[in-house]
Protein backbone atom coordinates (compact mmCIF):
# COMPACT_ATOMS: atom_id res chain seq x y z
CA UNK A 1 0.00 0.00 0.00
CA UNK A 2 2.05 2.93 -1.24
CA UNK A 3 -0.74 5.47 -0.92
CA UNK A 4 -3.23 4.40 1.70
CA UNK A 5 -5.02 7.74 1.37
CA UNK A 6 -5.86 7.02 -2.27
CA UNK A 7 -7.31 3.67 -1.28
CA UNK A 8 -9.40 5.27 1.42
CA UNK A 9 -10.53 8.19 -0.78
CA UNK A 10 -11.48 5.79 -3.55
CA UNK A 11 -13.82 4.07 -1.12
CA UNK A 12 -15.64 7.34 -0.33
CA UNK A 13 -18.01 7.34 -3.35
CA UNK A 14 -18.72 3.68 -2.67
CA UNK A 15 -19.51 4.46 0.97
CA UNK A 16 -21.65 7.46 -0.04
CA UNK A 17 -23.60 5.39 -2.57
CA UNK A 18 -24.11 2.60 -0.06
CA UNK A 19 -25.24 5.11 2.58
CA UNK A 20 -27.66 6.75 0.12
CA UNK A 21 -29.19 3.42 -0.94
CA UNK A 22 -29.40 2.24 2.67
CA UNK A 23 -31.09 5.41 3.95
CA UNK A 24 -33.46 5.55 0.95
CA UNK A 25 -34.37 1.90 1.60
CA UNK A 26 -35.06 2.66 5.23
CA UNK A 27 -37.25 5.65 4.32
CA UNK A 28 -39.11 3.49 1.83
CA UNK A 29 -39.49 0.74 4.39
CA UNK A 30 -41.00 3.29 6.81
CA UNK A 31 -43.40 4.44 4.10
CA UNK A 32 -44.37 0.82 3.38
CA UNK A 33 -45.09 0.28 7.07
CA UNK A 34 -47.15 3.47 7.16
CA UNK A 35 -49.12 2.39 4.07
CA UNK A 36 -49.84 -0.98 5.71
CA UNK A 37 -50.92 0.73 8.96
CA UNK A 38 -53.17 3.21 7.14
CA UNK A 39 -54.64 0.42 5.03
CA UNK A 40 -55.50 -1.49 8.21
CA UNK A 41 -56.96 1.65 9.73
CA UNK A 42 -59.03 2.31 6.61
CA UNK A 43 -60.30 -1.29 6.64
CA UNK A 44 -61.14 -1.00 10.33
CA UNK A 45 -63.05 2.26 9.77
CA UNK A 46 -64.88 0.66 6.84
CA UNK A 47 -65.77 -2.35 8.97
CA UNK A 48 -66.88 -0.06 11.80
CA UNK A 49 -69.08 1.87 9.38
CA UNK A 50 -70.78 -1.36 8.31
CA UNK A 51 -71.37 -2.43 11.92
CA UNK A 52 -72.63 1.03 12.82
CA UNK A 53 -74.97 0.98 9.83
CA UNK A 54 -76.39 -2.35 11.06
CA UNK A 55 -76.75 -1.00 14.59
CA UNK A 56 -78.30 2.18 13.29
CA UNK A 57 -80.81 0.16 11.32
CA UNK A 58 -81.50 -1.93 14.44
CA UNK A 59 -82.07 1.29 16.43
CA UNK A 60 -84.41 2.65 13.78
CA UNK A 61 -86.47 -0.56 13.76
CA UNK A 62 -86.45 -0.94 17.56
CA UNK A 63 -89.69 -1.60 19.41
CA UNK A 64 -90.11 1.21 21.99
CA UNK A 65 -91.91 -1.16 24.35
CA UNK A 66 -89.31 -3.97 24.03
CA UNK A 67 -88.20 -3.90 27.68
CA UNK A 68 -91.78 -3.71 28.94
CA UNK A 69 -92.95 -6.45 26.59
CA UNK A 70 -90.19 -8.98 27.00
CA UNK A 71 -88.11 -8.15 30.07
CA UNK A 72 -90.60 -6.76 32.55
CA UNK A 73 -92.94 -9.71 31.97
CA UNK A 74 -90.38 -12.40 32.78
CA UNK A 75 -91.17 -14.54 35.81
CA UNK A 76 -88.21 -16.03 37.69
CA UNK A 77 -87.66 -19.04 39.92
CA UNK A 78 -90.89 -20.68 38.73
CA UNK A 79 -89.79 -24.18 39.78
CA UNK A 80 -89.13 -22.94 43.30
CA UNK A 81 -92.49 -21.17 43.36
CA UNK A 82 -94.24 -24.39 42.31
CA UNK A 83 -92.47 -26.41 45.00
CA UNK A 84 -93.28 -23.83 47.70
CA UNK A 85 -96.88 -23.73 46.48
CA UNK A 86 -97.09 -27.50 46.92
CA UNK A 87 -95.46 -27.35 50.35
CA UNK A 88 -97.52 -24.42 51.63
CA UNK A 89 -100.78 -26.27 51.03
CA UNK A 90 -99.56 -28.72 53.71
CA UNK A 91 -97.83 -26.14 55.93
CA UNK A 92 -100.28 -23.27 55.98
CA UNK A 93 -98.92 -21.97 59.29
CA UNK A 94 -95.34 -21.64 57.84
CA UNK A 95 -95.22 -17.88 57.36
CA UNK A 96 -91.71 -17.93 55.89
CA UNK A 97 -92.90 -20.17 53.07
CA UNK A 98 -95.94 -17.98 52.52
CA UNK A 99 -93.79 -14.86 52.51
CA UNK A 100 -91.40 -16.38 49.97
CA UNK A 101 -94.27 -17.45 47.73
CA UNK A 102 -95.73 -13.97 47.87
CA UNK A 103 -92.33 -12.52 46.89
CA UNK A 104 -92.04 -14.84 43.92
CA UNK A 105 -95.62 -14.56 42.70
CA UNK A 106 -96.61 -11.00 43.53
CA UNK A 107 -94.44 -9.35 40.90
CA UNK A 108 -91.97 -8.07 43.44
CA UNK A 109 -89.26 -10.24 41.84
CA UNK A 110 -89.52 -8.82 38.33
CA UNK A 111 -87.31 -6.66 36.19
CA UNK A 112 -88.52 -3.13 36.69
CA UNK A 113 -86.32 -0.54 35.05
CA UNK A 114 -86.24 3.09 36.02
CA UNK A 115 -84.80 5.79 33.82
CA UNK A 116 -81.66 7.43 35.09
CA UNK A 117 -80.83 9.76 32.26
CA UNK A 118 -82.07 10.44 28.74
CA UNK A 119 -79.98 12.12 26.10
CA UNK A 120 -81.11 13.08 22.61
CA UNK A 121 -78.47 12.41 19.97
CA UNK A 122 -78.64 13.46 16.33
CA UNK A 123 -80.46 10.41 15.01
CA UNK A 124 -81.41 8.46 18.13
CA UNK A 125 -81.78 8.83 21.85
CA UNK A 126 -79.72 7.22 24.58
CA UNK A 127 -81.41 6.17 27.80
CA UNK A 128 -79.60 5.01 30.89
CA UNK A 129 -81.78 2.63 32.90
CA UNK A 130 -81.26 0.76 36.12
CA UNK A 131 -83.17 -1.89 37.96
CA UNK A 132 -85.47 -0.49 40.57
CA UNK A 133 -84.42 -3.34 42.86
CA UNK A 134 -82.24 -6.43 42.51
CA UNK A 135 -83.93 -9.54 41.21
CA UNK A 136 -83.46 -13.17 42.20
CA UNK A 137 -83.17 -15.79 39.47
CA UNK A 138 -81.62 -19.11 38.65
CA UNK A 139 -79.16 -19.94 35.88
CA UNK A 140 -81.84 -20.56 33.25
CA UNK A 141 -83.55 -17.27 34.10
CA UNK A 142 -80.23 -15.46 33.78
CA UNK A 143 -79.72 -16.98 30.33
CA UNK A 144 -83.18 -15.76 29.25
CA UNK A 145 -82.42 -12.23 30.48
CA UNK A 146 -79.02 -12.03 28.80
CA UNK A 147 -80.42 -13.37 25.52
CA UNK A 148 -83.09 -10.67 25.53
CA UNK A 149 -80.70 -7.88 26.49
CA UNK A 150 -77.50 -8.73 24.64
CA UNK A 151 -79.15 -10.29 21.62
CA UNK A 152 -77.10 -13.50 21.75
CA UNK A 153 -78.43 -17.01 21.22
CA UNK A 154 -78.08 -19.44 24.12
CA UNK A 155 -79.85 -22.70 23.35
CA UNK A 156 -82.78 -23.03 23.62
CA UNK A 157 -83.25 -19.25 23.91
CA UNK A 158 -82.92 -16.76 21.07
CA UNK A 159 -83.37 -12.98 20.87
CA UNK A 160 -86.66 -11.34 19.97
CA UNK A 161 -87.50 -9.02 17.10
CA UNK A 162 -87.52 -5.25 17.65
CA UNK A 163 -84.67 -5.22 20.15
CA UNK A 164 -83.22 -1.73 20.59
CA UNK A 165 -79.48 -1.53 21.10
CA UNK A 166 -79.08 -2.61 24.71
CA UNK A 167 -75.80 -2.67 26.54
CA UNK A 168 -75.22 -3.84 30.11
CA UNK A 169 -73.11 -1.07 31.61
CA UNK A 170 -73.11 -2.47 35.12
CA UNK A 171 -73.71 -6.06 36.09
CA UNK A 172 -73.77 -7.30 39.66
CA UNK A 173 -74.29 -10.95 40.55
CA UNK A 174 -74.41 -12.37 44.08
CA UNK A 175 -74.96 -16.02 44.69
CA UNK A 176 -76.94 -17.02 47.74
CA UNK A 177 -78.97 -19.91 49.06
CA UNK A 178 -82.75 -19.56 48.99
CA UNK A 179 -85.21 -20.81 51.58
CA UNK A 180 -85.68 -24.00 49.61
CA UNK A 181 -81.92 -24.56 49.86
CA UNK A 182 -81.54 -23.85 46.15
CA UNK A 183 -78.79 -21.61 44.80
CA UNK A 184 -80.15 -18.37 43.38
CA UNK A 185 -78.46 -15.36 41.85
CA UNK A 186 -79.30 -11.87 43.01
CA UNK A 187 -78.87 -9.72 39.95
CA UNK A 188 -78.62 -5.98 39.70
CA UNK A 189 -78.27 -4.29 36.31
CA UNK A 190 -77.74 -0.97 34.60
CA UNK A 191 -78.48 -0.67 30.93
CA UNK A 192 -77.76 1.74 28.13
CA UNK A 193 -80.57 1.74 25.61
CA UNK A 194 -80.41 3.34 22.17
CA UNK A 195 -83.72 3.80 20.39
CA UNK A 196 -85.41 6.03 17.91
CA UNK B 1 7.36 -17.84 -14.27
CA UNK B 2 10.69 -17.16 -15.94
CA UNK B 3 13.78 -15.48 -14.55
CA UNK B 4 16.70 -14.17 -16.56
CA UNK B 5 20.02 -13.71 -14.75
CA UNK B 6 22.56 -11.40 -16.37
CA UNK B 7 26.15 -10.87 -15.30
CA UNK B 8 29.46 -9.92 -16.94
CA UNK B 9 30.15 -13.52 -17.89
CA UNK B 10 26.84 -14.12 -19.61
CA UNK B 11 23.15 -14.83 -19.09
CA UNK B 12 20.91 -17.70 -18.05
CA UNK B 13 17.17 -18.28 -18.34
CA UNK B 14 15.38 -20.43 -15.77
CA UNK B 15 11.75 -21.48 -15.89
CA UNK B 16 9.59 -22.71 -13.07
CA UNK B 17 7.24 -25.47 -14.12
CA UNK B 18 5.11 -27.36 -11.62
CA UNK B 19 7.34 -26.26 -8.73
CA UNK B 20 10.49 -27.39 -10.53
CA UNK B 21 13.07 -24.86 -11.63
CA UNK B 22 14.68 -25.79 -14.91
CA UNK B 23 17.54 -24.20 -16.81
CA UNK B 24 16.30 -23.20 -20.27
CA UNK B 25 19.60 -21.97 -21.55
CA UNK B 26 22.81 -20.24 -20.50
CA UNK B 27 25.39 -18.51 -22.67
CA UNK B 28 27.65 -15.56 -23.08
CA UNK B 29 24.95 -13.36 -24.67
CA UNK B 30 21.33 -12.61 -23.98
CA UNK B 31 19.09 -14.30 -26.51
CA UNK B 32 16.09 -12.47 -27.90
CA UNK B 33 13.11 -13.48 -25.78
CA UNK B 34 9.45 -13.71 -26.72
CA UNK B 35 8.23 -14.22 -23.17
CA UNK B 36 7.75 -12.20 -20.04
CA UNK B 37 10.78 -12.57 -17.79
CA UNK B 38 11.95 -11.23 -14.46
CA UNK B 39 15.41 -9.79 -15.15
CA UNK B 40 17.99 -10.07 -12.35
CA UNK B 41 21.45 -8.55 -12.35
CA UNK B 42 24.00 -8.53 -9.56
CA UNK B 43 26.51 -6.20 -7.96
CA UNK B 44 30.02 -7.53 -7.72
CA UNK B 45 31.21 -8.74 -4.33
CA UNK B 46 33.54 -5.76 -4.03
CA UNK B 47 30.53 -3.36 -4.08
CA UNK B 48 28.65 -5.26 -1.41
CA UNK B 49 29.20 -5.57 2.31
CA UNK B 50 27.94 -8.66 4.15
CA UNK B 51 27.29 -8.38 7.89
CA UNK B 52 25.58 -10.45 10.54
CA UNK B 53 23.51 -9.23 13.43
CA UNK B 54 20.66 -10.38 15.65
CA UNK B 55 17.54 -8.59 16.85
CA UNK B 56 14.99 -9.70 19.38
CA UNK B 57 12.19 -8.29 17.25
CA UNK B 58 10.09 -10.83 15.42
CA UNK B 59 8.06 -8.82 12.91
CA UNK B 60 9.86 -8.15 9.65
CA UNK B 61 8.51 -4.59 9.49
CA UNK B 62 9.91 -3.77 12.93
CA UNK B 63 13.28 -5.35 12.07
CA UNK B 64 13.56 -3.33 8.86
CA UNK B 65 12.68 -0.15 10.76
CA UNK B 66 15.20 -0.77 13.55
CA UNK B 67 18.02 -2.12 11.41
CA UNK B 68 19.59 1.10 10.09
CA UNK B 69 20.28 2.30 13.65
CA UNK B 70 21.39 -1.13 14.78
CA UNK B 71 23.99 -1.58 12.04
CA UNK B 72 25.10 2.01 11.67
CA UNK B 73 28.54 1.20 13.05
CA UNK B 74 28.89 -2.05 11.10
CA UNK B 75 28.50 -0.53 7.64
CA UNK B 76 31.42 1.43 6.16
CA UNK B 77 29.13 3.74 4.13
CA UNK B 78 27.45 6.99 5.13
CA UNK B 79 23.95 6.15 6.40
CA UNK B 80 22.16 8.41 3.90
CA UNK B 81 24.00 6.72 1.03
CA UNK B 82 23.45 3.15 2.18
CA UNK B 83 21.01 0.64 0.81
CA UNK B 84 20.36 -2.20 3.23
CA UNK B 85 18.95 -5.59 2.43
CA UNK B 86 18.39 -7.84 5.44
CA UNK B 87 17.90 -11.57 5.01
CA UNK B 88 15.99 -12.91 8.00
CA UNK B 89 17.00 -16.33 9.23
CA UNK B 90 15.40 -18.47 11.91
CA UNK B 91 16.15 -17.66 15.59
CA UNK B 92 16.41 -13.93 14.98
CA UNK B 93 19.65 -14.15 13.00
CA UNK B 94 20.01 -11.56 10.29
CA UNK B 95 22.45 -11.61 7.39
CA UNK B 96 22.71 -8.19 5.98
CA UNK B 97 23.83 -7.09 2.53
CA UNK B 98 24.57 -3.43 2.03
CA UNK B 99 25.74 -1.29 -0.84
CA UNK B 100 26.16 2.34 -1.62
CA UNK B 101 23.69 4.25 -3.75
CA UNK B 102 26.53 5.39 -5.99
CA UNK B 103 27.52 1.77 -6.76
CA UNK B 104 23.96 0.89 -7.63
CA UNK B 105 23.55 4.01 -9.74
CA UNK B 106 26.70 3.14 -11.61
CA UNK B 107 25.55 -0.46 -12.08
CA UNK B 108 22.19 0.63 -13.43
CA UNK B 109 23.84 3.05 -15.84
CA UNK B 110 26.11 0.31 -17.04
CA UNK B 111 23.12 -1.99 -17.57
CA UNK B 112 21.15 0.79 -19.29
CA UNK B 113 24.06 1.29 -21.72
CA UNK B 114 23.48 -2.35 -22.74
CA UNK B 115 19.75 -1.78 -23.01
CA UNK B 116 18.96 -3.67 -19.82
CA UNK B 117 16.57 -2.41 -17.14
CA UNK B 118 16.70 -5.09 -14.43
CA UNK B 119 13.65 -5.85 -12.33
CA UNK B 120 15.91 -6.90 -9.48
CA UNK B 121 19.49 -6.07 -8.58
CA UNK B 122 20.97 -8.70 -6.26
CA UNK B 123 24.67 -9.48 -5.72
CA UNK B 124 27.24 -12.07 -6.68
CA UNK B 125 27.52 -13.71 -3.20
CA UNK B 126 23.82 -14.50 -3.08
CA UNK B 127 23.96 -15.69 -6.71
CA UNK B 128 26.79 -18.14 -5.87
CA UNK B 129 24.90 -19.25 -2.77
CA UNK B 130 21.76 -19.96 -4.87
CA UNK B 131 23.76 -21.70 -7.57
CA UNK B 132 25.51 -23.92 -4.99
CA UNK B 133 22.18 -24.94 -3.42
CA UNK B 134 20.75 -25.69 -6.86
CA UNK B 135 23.78 -27.49 -8.31
CA UNK B 136 24.65 -29.50 -5.18
CA UNK B 137 21.33 -30.07 -3.40
CA UNK B 138 22.73 -32.82 -1.18
CA UNK B 139 25.34 -30.47 0.37
CA UNK B 140 24.06 -28.42 3.31
CA UNK B 141 27.30 -26.50 3.62
CA UNK B 142 29.43 -25.47 0.69
CA UNK B 143 32.29 -23.14 -0.18
CA UNK B 144 32.05 -21.85 -3.75
CA UNK B 145 34.97 -20.28 -5.48
CA UNK B 146 34.47 -18.17 -8.57
CA UNK B 147 37.15 -16.47 -10.60
CA UNK B 148 37.41 -13.53 -8.23
CA UNK B 149 35.45 -14.29 -5.06
CA UNK B 150 34.61 -16.85 -2.46
CA UNK B 151 31.20 -17.53 -0.90
CA UNK B 152 30.58 -19.81 2.06
CA UNK B 153 27.08 -21.25 2.44
CA UNK B 154 26.17 -22.76 5.79
CA UNK B 155 22.64 -24.02 5.46
CA UNK B 156 20.48 -21.14 4.28
CA UNK B 157 22.97 -18.59 5.47
CA UNK B 158 25.64 -16.83 3.41
CA UNK B 159 28.27 -17.08 6.11
CA UNK B 160 31.17 -15.50 4.24
CA UNK B 161 31.62 -13.58 0.99
CA UNK B 162 34.77 -11.88 -0.10
CA UNK B 163 36.70 -10.85 -3.18
CA UNK B 164 40.05 -12.49 -3.66
CA UNK B 165 43.06 -10.45 -2.89
CA UNK B 166 44.97 -13.46 -1.76
CA UNK B 167 43.15 -16.61 -2.91
CA UNK B 168 45.46 -19.01 -1.08
CA UNK B 169 45.18 -17.19 2.23
CA UNK B 170 41.36 -17.20 2.12
CA UNK B 171 41.28 -20.86 1.15
CA UNK B 172 43.60 -21.70 4.03
CA UNK B 173 41.40 -19.73 6.36
CA UNK B 174 38.23 -21.54 5.22
CA UNK B 175 39.93 -24.93 5.38
CA UNK B 176 41.20 -24.31 8.89
CA UNK B 177 37.94 -22.88 10.19
CA UNK B 178 35.53 -25.19 8.33
CA UNK B 179 37.57 -28.35 7.55
CA UNK B 180 34.46 -30.43 6.74
CA UNK B 181 32.92 -27.98 4.27
CA UNK B 182 33.50 -29.09 0.66
CA UNK B 183 35.03 -26.51 -1.65
CA UNK B 184 33.78 -26.34 -5.22
CA UNK B 185 34.74 -24.22 -8.21
CA UNK B 186 31.87 -22.27 -9.74
CA UNK B 187 31.02 -23.69 -13.14
CA UNK B 188 30.59 -21.66 -16.28
CA UNK B 189 27.63 -19.25 -16.05
CA UNK B 190 27.20 -20.10 -12.37
CA UNK B 191 26.65 -16.42 -11.49
CA UNK B 192 23.92 -15.69 -14.11
CA UNK B 193 22.26 -18.99 -13.18
CA UNK B 194 22.46 -18.02 -9.49
CA UNK B 195 21.06 -14.55 -10.25
CA UNK B 196 18.18 -16.10 -12.16
CA UNK B 197 17.58 -18.47 -9.22
CA UNK B 198 17.55 -15.49 -6.86
CA UNK B 199 14.77 -14.07 -9.03
CA UNK B 200 12.55 -16.84 -7.72
CA UNK B 201 13.51 -16.25 -4.06
CA UNK B 202 13.86 -12.44 -4.10
CA UNK B 203 15.73 -12.19 -0.81
CA UNK B 204 18.14 -9.51 -2.06
CA UNK B 205 16.77 -6.52 -3.94
CA UNK B 206 18.82 -3.33 -3.98
CA UNK B 207 16.39 -1.55 -6.30
CA UNK B 208 14.48 0.04 -3.45
CA UNK B 209 12.88 3.47 -2.97
CA UNK B 210 14.16 5.89 -5.55
CA UNK B 211 15.72 3.01 -7.51
CA UNK B 212 12.46 1.10 -7.94
CA UNK B 213 12.16 0.13 -11.62
CA UNK B 214 9.96 2.52 -13.56
CA UNK B 215 7.93 -0.38 -14.92
CA UNK B 216 7.24 -1.47 -11.33
CA UNK B 217 6.18 2.06 -10.41
CA UNK B 218 3.97 2.15 -13.50
CA UNK B 219 2.52 -1.21 -12.64
CA UNK B 220 1.70 0.03 -9.12
CA UNK B 221 0.26 3.23 -10.53
CA UNK B 222 -1.78 1.23 -13.03
CA UNK B 223 -3.00 -1.01 -10.26
CA UNK B 224 -3.94 2.02 -8.17
CA UNK B 225 -5.92 3.54 -11.02
CA UNK B 226 -7.61 0.21 -11.65
CA UNK B 227 -8.52 0.11 -7.99
CA UNK B 228 -9.91 3.66 -8.09
CA UNK B 229 -11.82 2.88 -11.29
CA UNK B 230 -13.20 -0.33 -9.80
CA UNK B 231 -14.26 1.52 -6.64
CA UNK B 232 -15.98 4.22 -8.71
CA UNK B 233 -17.63 1.60 -10.91
CA UNK B 234 -18.82 -0.26 -7.83
CA UNK B 235 -20.16 2.98 -6.32
CA UNK B 236 -21.94 3.86 -9.58
CA UNK B 237 -23.36 0.34 -9.84
CA UNK B 238 -24.63 0.36 -6.28
CA UNK B 239 -26.10 3.82 -6.77
CA UNK B 240 -27.69 2.89 -10.11
CA UNK B 241 -29.07 -0.50 -9.13
CA UNK B 242 -30.15 0.77 -5.69
CA UNK B 243 -31.90 3.83 -7.16
CA UNK B 244 -33.61 1.68 -9.79
CA UNK B 245 -34.88 -0.79 -7.21
CA UNK B 246 -36.04 1.99 -4.88
CA UNK B 247 -37.77 3.68 -7.83
CA UNK B 248 -39.54 0.42 -8.70
CA UNK B 249 -40.65 -0.05 -5.11
CA UNK B 250 -41.89 3.55 -4.94
CA UNK B 251 -43.85 3.03 -8.13
CA UNK B 252 -45.38 -0.15 -6.71
CA UNK B 253 -46.26 1.71 -3.53
CA UNK B 254 -47.90 4.54 -5.54
CA UNK B 255 -50.00 1.93 -7.38
CA UNK B 256 -50.93 0.30 -4.10
CA UNK B 257 -52.01 3.67 -2.70
CA UNK B 258 -54.25 4.26 -5.72
CA UNK B 259 -55.67 0.78 -5.27
CA UNK B 260 -56.40 1.49 -1.60
CA UNK B 261 -58.20 4.69 -2.53
CA UNK B 262 -55.66 7.20 -1.23
CA UNK B 263 -55.91 10.71 -2.73
CA UNK B 264 -54.13 11.12 -6.09
CA UNK B 265 -51.36 13.61 -6.89
CA UNK B 266 -48.20 14.67 -5.12
CA UNK B 267 -45.31 12.72 -3.76
CA UNK B 268 -45.63 9.49 -1.84
CA UNK B 269 -45.29 11.29 1.47
CA UNK B 270 -47.85 13.97 0.49
CA UNK B 271 -50.36 11.31 -0.59
CA UNK B 272 -49.87 9.42 2.65
CA UNK B 273 -50.34 12.58 4.73
CA UNK B 274 -53.53 13.46 2.83
CA UNK B 275 -54.82 9.91 3.23
CA UNK B 276 -54.06 9.90 6.94
CA UNK B 277 -55.90 13.20 7.39
CA UNK B 278 -58.97 11.74 5.69
CA UNK B 279 -59.03 8.65 7.89
CA UNK B 280 -60.73 10.04 10.97
CA UNK B 281 -62.52 7.36 12.93
CA UNK B 282 -65.80 8.24 14.63
CA UNK B 283 -66.68 6.68 17.97
CA UNK B 284 -68.45 3.45 17.19
CA UNK B 285 -71.96 2.57 18.32
CA UNK B 286 -70.87 -1.01 18.87
CA UNK B 287 -69.77 -2.37 22.21
CA UNK B 288 -66.04 -2.95 22.03
CA UNK B 289 -65.70 -4.67 25.39
CA UNK B 290 -66.82 -8.28 26.03
CA UNK B 291 -70.52 -8.91 26.72
CA UNK B 292 -71.68 -10.20 30.10
CA UNK B 293 -72.68 -13.42 28.32
CA UNK B 294 -69.16 -13.82 26.98
CA UNK B 295 -67.64 -13.21 30.42
CA UNK B 296 -69.91 -15.80 32.07
CA UNK B 297 -69.24 -18.24 29.24
CA UNK B 298 -65.50 -17.77 29.76
CA UNK B 299 -65.88 -18.60 33.48
CA UNK B 300 -67.84 -21.74 32.57
CA UNK B 301 -65.03 -22.93 30.27
CA UNK B 302 -62.27 -22.53 32.85
CA UNK B 303 -60.50 -25.71 33.92
CA UNK B 304 -60.14 -24.32 37.43
CA UNK B 305 -63.64 -24.97 38.85
CA UNK B 306 -64.23 -21.90 40.95
CA UNK B 307 -67.46 -21.18 42.82
CA UNK B 308 -68.47 -17.57 42.14
CA UNK B 309 -69.92 -15.84 45.19
CA UNK B 310 -70.03 -12.33 43.81
CA UNK B 311 -69.30 -10.84 40.43
CA UNK B 312 -69.34 -7.22 39.37
CA UNK B 313 -68.63 -6.09 35.82
CA UNK B 314 -68.78 -2.41 34.89
CA UNK B 315 -68.34 -0.41 31.70
CA UNK B 316 -66.67 1.57 30.28
CA UNK B 317 -63.60 0.46 32.27
CA UNK B 318 -64.48 -3.23 31.75
CA UNK B 319 -63.32 -3.90 35.28
CA UNK B 320 -64.29 -7.22 36.84
CA UNK B 321 -64.46 -7.71 40.61
CA UNK B 322 -64.75 -11.33 41.54
CA UNK B 323 -65.30 -12.99 44.89
CA UNK B 324 -65.12 -16.79 44.76
CA UNK B 325 -64.44 -20.00 46.62
CA UNK B 326 -62.18 -22.73 45.36
CA UNK B 327 -62.20 -26.44 46.29
CA UNK B 328 -58.47 -26.21 47.07
CA UNK B 329 -55.72 -23.55 47.16
CA UNK B 330 -54.18 -25.25 44.12
CA UNK B 331 -57.30 -24.53 42.06
CA UNK B 332 -57.26 -20.89 43.18
CA UNK B 333 -53.56 -20.65 42.39
CA UNK B 334 -54.16 -22.13 38.94
CA UNK B 335 -56.83 -19.49 38.31
CA UNK B 336 -54.51 -16.72 39.52
CA UNK B 337 -51.72 -17.94 37.24
CA UNK B 338 -54.16 -18.07 34.36
CA UNK B 339 -55.08 -14.43 34.97
CA UNK B 340 -51.41 -13.42 35.10
CA UNK B 341 -50.71 -15.18 31.80
CA UNK B 342 -53.29 -12.85 30.25
CA UNK B 343 -55.74 -15.16 28.51
CA UNK B 344 -57.69 -13.97 25.47
CA UNK B 345 -60.15 -11.92 27.51
CA UNK B 346 -57.99 -10.43 30.23
CA UNK B 347 -55.92 -7.30 29.75
CA UNK B 348 -52.64 -8.34 31.34
CA UNK B 349 -51.21 -4.85 30.87
CA UNK B 350 -53.55 -3.50 33.55
CA UNK B 351 -53.57 -4.12 37.26
CA UNK B 352 -54.65 -7.53 38.55
CA UNK B 353 -55.34 -7.60 42.29
CA UNK B 354 -55.52 -10.74 44.41
CA UNK B 355 -56.61 -11.18 48.04
CA UNK B 356 -57.14 -14.32 50.07
CA UNK B 357 -59.22 -14.77 53.21
CA UNK B 358 -59.30 -18.40 54.34
CA UNK B 359 -61.04 -20.30 51.51
CA UNK B 360 -62.36 -17.16 49.81
CA UNK B 361 -60.54 -15.25 47.17
CA UNK B 362 -61.06 -11.76 45.84
CA UNK B 363 -59.60 -10.59 42.59
CA UNK B 364 -60.07 -7.73 40.21
CA UNK B 365 -58.89 -7.44 36.62
CA UNK B 366 -59.74 -5.68 33.40
CA UNK B 367 -61.09 -7.14 30.19
CA UNK B 368 -59.89 -6.12 26.76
Amino acid sequence: MKNPLIFLLALLPFAAAAFYVQSASETLSDLQTKVATLHQKAARIEEQKKIDACLFSQIQKADPSYTDTYLATLQFLEDEARRIQALSSHQKENSALQHRLDFLRSGENRLVFVENKRERKKEFQEVEERLQHPVEMNEEDLKKVLVLIEGVTLNPYSPKEGRPQLMVTDFDLTKRRALSDEEVYVIDLKLLKREK
Amino acid sequence: MNCLGISKEGAALLCKRENRIELEWSGPNVKPLDMKVHVVTGLDTSFVVRRETALKLKKEKEIVAALPFQVENLIPFPQQETILQPCLLPQGEIVLFATQKAFLRHHLLEMASQGIDPDQVACVPIALHRWGKWRFPSHTNLCILSSDCCTLSLGEKVAFAQNFQDRERILALIKSKYPEVPIVEAEEFAIPIGLALEGFFRTVQFRQGEFTPLKHKNRIRQWQWSYVAAALFLAATIFGVGSYQIGQKKFALQSKLSQYGAPEGGSLQERLDAWEKGLISQPSLAQTTPLVTELLHWFSTLQAEIDIIHLHYALPTAKVDLDFKAPSPAVARAFHELLLQGPAFVDATKEITWNTTQDRYKTSFYLK
